[in-house]
């Protein structure tokens, strides 16, 4: 992992939930909001003030910017967010790391490895 | 009445977070209340503090103001008649002036008039510091009669 990337780790759940609805498409904040309940089954809600808070953290730190609404058609107050290449990199960097927490959970919990709790 | 409760919360916001966010902060209000308008607003709550108190740079203010209260009350300065309330109150002007603009938002807020109240204000609390053990040391007692301050013969009790 690149060590500059590995600074900017671990995310925080609110940060990494963001990265990661924005991952597949550009989004407005309330459909962040409802992308990032539907990603964490309802577990995980965001409220507007945390959510735009954690958007303004990120645009400055270069992991989204803002992107033009993708139709005509849009209500103008909606903006829109898009992943960076910067912000995709570290998402993908932040998933590596869960993914070596999970394997030794597994391997020191066996719960963890069955999926029972 | 939630709309309008939410609406003023969102009006207390920075004026920066506030007009980036605000409009579309009660659009999804609208869409999700009543159902979730408690939540809703217990977050608009949290966010405000969180925005005045951590993003707005108030908490330097704060913090500023609570070191010169520590540095003048707290390190063993006699409350006494030797108060010089102008050097205080300079100290503390300083301190709120260098907490506000330890990060400077205003480009014409350099770093030398940065560096030039730091070094304001510690000389105001040095002064002071002098002052007080002066008046110790030389008088015996800080209630005794008032050498010149820095800032001048002071004639309080002088007839």
């Amino acid at each position: 992992m690149n060590d500059d990337l590995k600074s900017l780790l671990p995310l925080t759940p609110a940060t990494l939930h963001i990265l990661l609805a924005l991952a597949a498409e550009d989004l407005h904040g309330y459909a962040i909001m409802q992308e990032v309940a539907r990603q964490s089954n309802g577990q995980y809600k965001l409220g507007p003030g945390t959510l735009y808070e954690n958007l303004d953290k990120l645009s400055a730190r270069g992991f989204v910017k803002k992107s033009p609404p993708p139709s005509r058609g849009e209500d103008i107050r909606r903006r829109y967010y898009r992943l960076t290449d910067l912000g995709r990199r570290v998402l993908a960097a932040d998933v590596e790391r869960l993914k070596a927490v999970l394997k030794e959970a597994k391997l020191h919990l066996p719960s963890a490895a069955t999926g029972r709790t | 009445m939630d709309r309008f409760i939410y609406r003023f919360l969102i009006a207390c916001h920075p004026p920066t977070f506030r007009e980036n966010h605000g409009d579309e902060m009660l659009c999804i209000f609208g869409e999700r209340a009543p159902r979730e308008t408690r939540p809703l607003l217990a977050d608009a709550v949290f966010s405000l503090l969180r925005q005045w108190t951590l993003h707005s740079g108030a908490w330097k203010f704060l913090a500023g103001g609570a070191v010169s209260a520590l540095l003048v009350f707290g390190c063993g300065y006699p409350i006494s008649r030797s108060f010089n309330w102008s050097l205080i109150w300079g100290a503390q002007r300083h301190s709120a002036v260098l907490a506000l603009y330890s990060e400077p938002p205003d480009p014409a807020f350099n770093e030398y008039e940065f560096e030039l109240q730091a070094r304001q204000a510690v000389g105001m609390l040095t002064r002071y510091r002098q002052l007080d053990e002066g008046l110790r040391g030389v008088h015996g007692s800080p209630n005794a009669s008032r050498p010149d301050t820095p800032f001048g013969r002071d004639s309080e009790n002088h007839e």
